[in-house]
Formats: C-alpha cells, sequence, structure tokens
C-alpha cells in the first residue's frame, strides 16, 4: 500500500532475543508453534485475538451470545487443524476471514430460515425486528442500491445472469440482443460494480494493515 | 434482489464461487460496519477477564472430547504462565552464516545418490529452498547438498564456502551443518558461520538463537541430535573462531554482527525514489556497501513497496524493475546496468 507521504519511510524489524518476552512473538512465529501443537503459542494467539475477533462479529450481528459461539468454533477449528493449515496471508488474516466467513454464515442461516417460513402454509409471523434481521436488510439495500446505480441494460442484464441464473444465451433471446452484447454488459455491470466500490475498498485496506 | 437470491449470494461467497467483483462488494460492506462499538471493549477488566475464561475454557473442553488421548492437548490445561514461559524459550531465534571457501574441487563425502548439490557460479546471492521449508542464501561461488527428503533423526546439509541458513524450528529434527572444518548444529532457528580453508580459520557467528559447533571429527559429530563434550555453546551476539593451526575453538562473547545484517528482514516504502537515495537507504538499513557503478542509472526511478525483504531480496526487486544487474564481491556490492 502506497502512502501519500513522498518522503521515504522505513520500518525495521528487530529479530527478537534469544530469551525475548512472549509479547515481541510475531504472528508467523506462533503460526510456526501452532503446527508443531504448541499450546502455549495457542493459547497466545487466544489472547492475542478472542476480543478483536469478538468485536468484529459482535460489529454486525449486536448478538453477544452468537459472538461467543463464533469464536468458541474459530479456535477450536484452529486447534483441530492445527497441522494442516496454511496461513499463506498471514494468522491475522486467517483469524479475520473466518470471523467474517462464521457471520455471513448467521445471515445466510436466518435469511434461509426466513424462506422456509414464508413458504410453509403455516404462515408463520416472521421476526422481522431481530437484530440480525436488520444487518441481513442493510445489506440487502446495499446490494440493491450499487445494482440500481447500473444503466439499464447492464441491470437487466447482470440481474437475469448473477441472480436468475439464466445463461447468456437466454439472456439474448428475452432481451433480443446479442450474446456478444450480453457478454458486454455483464463484464461492464462486473466493472462498475468494482469502480463503484473503489474508495470503501482503499478504507477497507487501510483497516487491515492498521 | 430477493431473499432466495441474497442467500444464494452468500452461499456463493462461503464456497468461494462468487466473482471478486461479488466478494469485493460483500467485503465492502462488511467493512462499513467497523466503527460500530464493539461488545468487550465496554465490560469492565475483570468481566473482560471472566468472557475470556469462559470461552477459553470451552474451547479446552471441546478439546478434550474430541481428542483426550492426545497429551498435546492435554497439556492446555497446565498453567498459563508455565506455558508461556516454555514457549519463550521455544522461540530461540538463532542467525549463522557460514563461510567455507573451500579452494579444492567440490566434496561432498556423506553424498548420497539421492541428494541435491547446488553451486552458486553467478555473482548475486541466490536464495534456495530445502524441504523443510528452510532457506538457505548462497554467496557467489558457494556450494550445499542437502538430501530430497530429510532423515527423520536430523536434518543433515553439507556445505562449502559462505552461505547463511534461516532454519524452520523443529526441537526434534535438529538441522546439522558440516563444512570443511566444523560441525555446527541449530537449536534456535537460523545461523550464519564462517569456515575459510584459505585462512585457516572457521567463524560462526550468532546473531540471535542458539547454535553449538564443535571440530570434525570429535565427538560432537558423533552425537548427532544430542549435545556432546567438546562442543561449544553459542547464544546472540557471540562467536566462535576454530584456528587450524592450534586446532582450537575459542569463543567470543562480544562479536561483530553488521556483516550479517544483509540478512535481516525489514520494511521499506520507496515513493518516486531515485536509485542513488535508494541505495543510500540500503546501505544505512543494511549495514551494506552498495555502489551504483554506472552513471546512468543514477536518475532511474521507482516506486515500491516492500515488505519484510531482506538485501538479497530487495536486490532482486531492483534488478527486476530497473533493467540492472548487482555482483557481490565479499562485502562490497556493486549495482551494474544491463540492456
Amino acid at each position: 500500500m502506497l502512502l501519500t507521504n513522498p518522503s521515504l519511510i522505513t520500518k525495521t524489524k528487530q529479530y527478537s532475543d534469544a530469551m525475548g518476552d512472549i509479547s515481541s512473538v510475531t504472528d508467523d512465529e506462533l503460526a510456526f508453534l501452532l503446527k508443531q501443537s504448541n499450546s502455549a503459542a495457542f493459547e497466545k494467539i487466544y489472547s492475542k485475538y478472542w476480543d478483536k475477533l469478538f468485536d468484529y462479529a459482535y460489529k454486525r450481528l449486536n448478538n453477544a451470545e452468537l459472538c461467543e459461539e463464533i469464536v468458541q468454533e474459530i479456535f477450536i477449528r484452529l486447534w483441530d487443524r492445527r497441522e494442516s493449515l496454511e496461513f499463506t496471508t498471514g494468522l491475522m488474516n486467517y483469524l479475520f476471514t473466518a470471523a467474517r466467513y462464521s457471520v455471513i454464515d448467521q445471515y445466510r442461516r436466518q435469511l434461509v430460515q426466513n424462506s422456509f417460513i414464508a413458504a410453509s402454509k403455516y404462515n408463520l409471523h416472521i421476526d422481522n425486528s431481530t437484530e440480525e434481521r436488520i444487518f441481513v436488510n442493510d445489506l440487502k439495500k446495499y446490494l440493491d442500491d450499487l445494482i440500481g446505480t447500473l444503466p439499464p441494460k447492464c441491470k437487466s442484464v447482470y440481474e437475469l445472469s448473477r441472480l436468475q441464473y439464466k445463461t447468456n444465451k437466454e439472456i439474448a433471446e428475452i432481451l433480443h440482443i446479442s450474446e456478444k452484447t450480453v457478454e458486454g454488459h455483464l463484464t461492464k455491470a462486473l466493472q462498475r460494480l468494482r469502480v463503484g466500490m473503489g474508495e470503501l475498498l482503499f478504507l477497507a485496506v487501510v483497516f487491515f494493515i492498521k | 434482489m430477493n431473499e432466495i437470491q441474497l442467500s444464494e449470494l452468500l452461499d456463493r461467497y462461503l464456497d468461494g464461487t462468487c466473482t471478486s467483483e461479488e466478494k469485493q462488494v460483500i467485503d465492502n460492506w462488511f467493512e462499513l460496519h467497523e466503527d460500530k462499538p464493539g461488545f468487550t471493549e465496554s465490560l469492565s477488566d475483570e468481566n473482560k477477564e471472566q468472557l475470556k475464561l469462559r470461552i477459553f475454557n470451552a474451547i479446552s473442553h471441546e478439546d478434550e472430547i474430541k481428542s483426550s488421548p492426545k497429551p498435546a492437548v492435554r497439556s492446555l490445561y497446565k498453567s498459563w504462565w508455565l506455558r508461556i514461559a516454555a514457549a519463550a524459550v521455544l522461540l530461540v531465534f538463532a542467525k549463522v552464516i557460514i563461510i567455507d571457501i573451500v579452494l579444492t574441487p567440490a566434496k561432498f563425502p556423506e553424498t548420497a545418490v539421492t541428494d541435491m548439490v547446488i553451486t552458486n557460479r553467478t555473482k548475486n546471492i541466490i536464495k534456495q529452498l530445502l524441504p523443510d521449508s528452510s532457506v538457505v542464501w548462497l554467496s557467489p561461488d558457494a556450494s550445499l547438498s542437502y538430501p530430497k527428503i530429510f532423515a527423520a533423526a536430523s536434518r543433515n546439509v553439507t556445505m562449502q564456502g559462505e552461505c547463511f541458513f534461516e532454519v524452520t524450528k523443529n526441537a526434534r529434527r535438529p538441522f546439522i551443518i558440516s563444512s570443511e572444518h566444523i560441525i555446527t548444529k541449530v537449536w534456535g532457528t537460523s545461523f550464519r558461520v564462517l569456515d575459510n580453508k584459505a585462512v585457516s580459520a572457521a567463524i560462526v557467528t550468532v546473531v540471535t538463537g542458539k547454535v553449538s559447533v564443535s571440530k570434525r571429527g570429535s565427538n560432537g559429530e558423533r552425537a548427532g541430535a544430542k549435545l556432546a563434550a567438546g562442543e561449544v555453546m553459542l547464544l546472540p551476539k557471540e562467536e566462535v573462531i576454530y584456528n587450524k593451526n592450534t586446532d582450537l575453538l575459542v569463543a567470543s562473547k562480544q562479536a561483530d554482527i553488521s556483516a550479517v545484517n544483509i540478512y535481516k528482514h525489514i520494511d521499506l516504502l520507496f515513493e518516486n525514489a531515485r536509485l542513488t537515495e535508494i541505495v543510500d537507504v540500503l546501505n544505512q538499513k543494511f549495514d551494506a556497501h552498495i555502489k551504483i557503478q554506472d552513471e546512468g542509472l543514477n536518475k532511474a526511478v521507482m516506486t515500491a513497496d516492500l515488505t519484510g525483504l531482506n538485501l538479497p531480496e530487495v536486490l532482486e526487486v531492483l534488478k527486476a524493475s530497473m533493467k540492472l544487474n548487482y555482483e557481490v564481491t565479499n562485502d562490497l556490492i556493486v549495482l551494474k546496468k544491463t540492456n
């Protein structure tokens, strides 16, 4: 990540001393020890990250009980799979990605549950006021808004392709355009989504390197 | 987008089949909530500690059920502080460079048919990855021999010339280096040895970590993974010199470690920096002696974010991006223009 400061910025990573205290141990070293079933390294990783992961999930679920389960699950899996895990983008990245997937899995469950209830003949009351529900609705609105910013043809193609799983050939027939044009619109739609996100992406990266 | 479509999109996100654009959109939405208040930060220290312990106990309990026969799991219950002390000892890191300049043709008596032999005939520093993920940096003219698969009991390699080792930690499989005059055993993680036949001296310098050194043919060589009488144990910033004339290993407590600083891993950020500026920074940060041979290179400009690289790696980046090559002669590194 390039900073705007034009001067040369340097950071030096010092080697940890032989008997250096454990707080200076890097994540890579902890990950390495973890793979060798070093339980002290596991505890250290837990102490270092449990609250950050808890809060990371809590900000998106607003439900402490669920977050407790999520943190538990992340660390149980970390220990169970310690020998086979490859932390290609670092331990911290692995943990936060695991937390993000757990949260999104919660949303997915909520959606599936709702669809199931709505489809059942009993037509049970759906509680749309729970915190999770608020987040799911917010995500849905966010996506709808983004898709709404696409030019009309692009938008139709995107919806037919990515949301209704129509093939390019089917879309061409529905919209009376050539398959080639469908491809063009789809590429443009995906690019637009990415460009629209440019600024936010920058913030996300800054957050991760903090 | 209806609910089923959204749940299908999340499905695709979770099994990794959504497009990178869709993933980005969801990730971005995710980060929008980062500034919200967390839960644990609102708790008192006491309550936070309780929650921490409760979740940890649940994790340990789960482990006990799933894999109780494994002793490694049971050790989770030992005293917290004892465990941390143990980790501090285990995290000993070592840096050693071995220089064993030999004028006679390469010979590797222990070499089995399946061994890999690599000799650096370039003027660059070459990086070689070993089967256990350890890394060896070979200076010009250095040779290294290692098996395709390391033995279960120990990891044995043979070398000549100057090599810098970054050895992965494995207490049960020590890393043992045989060179012309000495045997170097790594008890920590990485290290430097200098064994120079030409001047009849061998030097091992430890920057950080733990390394033991013994003479060829001594008890130490036969002891393998054990520590034997006559072996010199070195801790950080210590050095041992083997003198061929006196046949003695002499330890020194205060070593000059500036020579191994080029193997430090450093973060560097260059924004429209001229090569002259870059060289100044590299010389300062790595204690190096880099010179630019061709004036035409002076005005070359580079923008780069280099994270966690040592000097040989930085030189590779310069090579790839600035039409130059470098030559290492002893301490001196000369940058030359290429076509």
